[in-house]
């Protein structure tokens, strides 16, 4: 009978082991080429192998999505966000952190107020809306995606009035909500919801501000009428209106403007129509928009 | 009642030899490693986390060791012709069937209690709210796996282990997607597809009765009546299958 000696197996093993620990190494980087999309699995199929622990995957993919916002650079690798945060509240509709974090950190400025990623984190914001209707943070977040990035002051002022229905909204944003629907010209839209407002405050004071914001409105309004007067007046004659005077007597303005807070009109080095009394426009203020005339006649 | 006692604590003594005590510490790891790995990388979802990875790897783990454990045990002691030791004594040969397949959930139930305690303490030491549903979660797990040890079973009465296994893997995955079987069928214009779809759903056992899981991550109340159905639905499908396996393996001839 040969010897049952273990030597051999041993000095392998050894041997083995060291080629292992010599040749072991972190997993490789990518070559960083052009950026590439992530691949994911269809949810489909995820669906299908991981039936009875979609949350678990559903966590996987989470994870992910944190980590691709902590890798994300360029507007583009920030974009990567989507299809993970995409996929993750397929899997779980009710994940509802992933709509909020993934529809914050998505917009990306790529310099000069140049945005991107915006389509995405809107569209990732309507679809957690579907499934939280009443979730405060992501009706705000939303109507600013559609304010500040896709311009749709009208949507966005709808988002806002729902949002100031719900409970613990802040006190600001049905007047926001006003100033966006004059903003994208439905004066009337932002007077009813103004008035309503004003009719169905509890105390004093809120009822004062909505019937303030009603007068503002109102103004907007006619301020409105006034500019659209300006335009046809330019269509004419090729050069704006000297006063609102010269277009009620020449036809333009069929009765003249009125201001709830009694002021006078004129129409400002910029050719928009400013009132006295109202030393802004109701309208979102950008950096190319102050919403006010800087050379604002003494008096009149 | 005695040789039914020895067979379950025989069953459960040769688990034990054969090291299947290591899940548990296989799973104290991985809980050890994904909270500590989670704390790190998460964002606002620690009690999410903790709770999908506790309950889903406690689940995998189990309903893994259940199919192992369940499909190899009769086709097993026919390979190794102690099953003709067995049949030599005064014991019928349901009542080794349903002594072995005690002696398996016994084995399962003391790894699942082990588990669950350390899932607990974990939770607990996290300061992460333990919720009625995390409860549920675990007890109803307990009876997915009497069906599928039961499924195992019957499959191990008269199959090979290889065959068994497979079968109840493939009915593990088709368990849970009963309830989109019957739904998509009963969608379909064709009353002869409607119906295929719903006794596929019948025959089946709906597992996704027992998952509790998607509960406890959402804190999600439970219904005591709820789960007390799911439970009997459970120990009635179990039933069925064992008394098909007593049938087929009294038939069996070992000659």
């Amino acid at each position: 009978m040969r010897s049952r000696t273990s030597l051999p197996a041993l000095l392998a093993g050894a041997f083995c082991l060291s080629a292992l620990v010599l040749l072991a190494a972190p997993p490789r980087q990518q070559p960083r080429g052009p950026h590439q999309e992530p691949l994911l699995p269809r949810q489909e199929l995820l669906r299908l192998v991981g039936r009875g622990y979609l949350e678990l995957v559903a966590d996987y993919f989470w994870l992910q999505t944190i980590q691709s916002t902590g890798r994300a650079f360029l507007a583009e690798e920030y974009g990567d966000v989507y299809p993970y945060a995409d996929l993750t509240t397929d899997l779980d509709p009710k994940f509802g952190l992933v709509y909020v974090f993934a529809g914050s950190v998505l917009p990306t400025n790529t310099g000069r107020e140049i945005w991107a990623n915006t389509d995405e984190s809107t569209r990732l914001l309507r679809k957690g809306l579907k499934q939280f209707p009443n979730d405060l943070k992501m009706h705000v977040l939303l109507a600013y995606n559609l304010s500040a990035f896709h311009k749709q002051y009208q949507e966005a002022a709808q988002v806002l009035e729902r949002a100031s229905k719900l409970p613990g909204a802040p006190s600001y944003l049905p007047a926001l909500a006003t100033r966006l629907y004059a903003q994208s010209g439905s004066v009337d839209s932002g007077l009813a919801l103004a008035r309503t407002l004003a009719n169905s405050a509890e105390d004093e004071e809120t009822r004062e501000i909505f019937k303030q914001r009603v007068r503002d409105l109102e103004l907007e309004g006619e301020l409105r009428r006034v500019e659209a007067s300006i335009g046809r007046f330019r269509q004419e004659f090729g050069v704006a209106p000297p006063d609102v005077d010269t277009l009620l007597w020449l036809g333009f303005l069929d009765r003249p403007p009125y201001d709830p807070k009694n002021g006078g009109f004129f129409i400002g080095s910029d050719e928009r129509a400013y009132s006295h009394t109202q030393q802004r426009r109701l309208e979102i203020f950008t950096p190319n928009n102050r919403g006010y005339q800087w050379a604002m006649p003494m008096e009149q | 009642m005695g040789p039914f006692i020895a067979l379950a604590l025989n069953g459960f003594r040769e688990a034990r030899r054969n090291r299947v005590t290591l899940l548990v510490a296989i799973f104290a790891l991985a809980m050890l490693m994904s909270t500590t790995l989670v704390l790190e990388i998460t964002v606002g979802t620690f009690d999410r986390v903790i709770t999908d990875v506790g309950l889903g790897a406690m689940s995998l783990m189990l309903v893994l060791l259940a199919i192992f454990l369940s499909s190899g045990l009769i086709s097993r002691e026919i390979e190794r012709r102690t099953i003709f030791l067995m049949v030599s004594k005064p014991l019928s040969r349901g009542a080794f069937l349903v002594g072995r397949l005690a002696g398996n959930m016994l084995t399962v139930t003391v790894l699942q209690l082990l588990m669950a305690a350390l899932f607990f303490a974990m939770m607990s030491f996290y300061e992460s709210p333990i919720s009625p549903a995390h409860l549920a979660a675990v007890g109803m797990l307990w009876f997915e796996l009497w069906v599928l040890s039961a499924v195992g079973f019957l499959m191990s009465s008269f199959s090979s282990q290889m065959v068994s296994a497979f079968v109840t893997v493939s009915v593990y995955f088709a368990g849970h997607l009963s309830s989109d079987i019957y739904k998509l069928a009963s969608k379909s214009e064709s009353g002869a597809i409607q119906a295929l779809g719903k006794a596929v759903y019948y025959v089946l056992p709906d597992l996704s009765r027992f998952n509790y899981r998607p509960h406890a991550t959402y804190y999600a109340p439970v219904t005591s009546s709820e789960l007390l159905s799911a439970a009997a639905y459970g120990m009635a499908f179990t039933g069925v299958l064992v008394a098909l396996a007593v049938v087929l393996f009294n038939r069996r001839d070992f000659r």
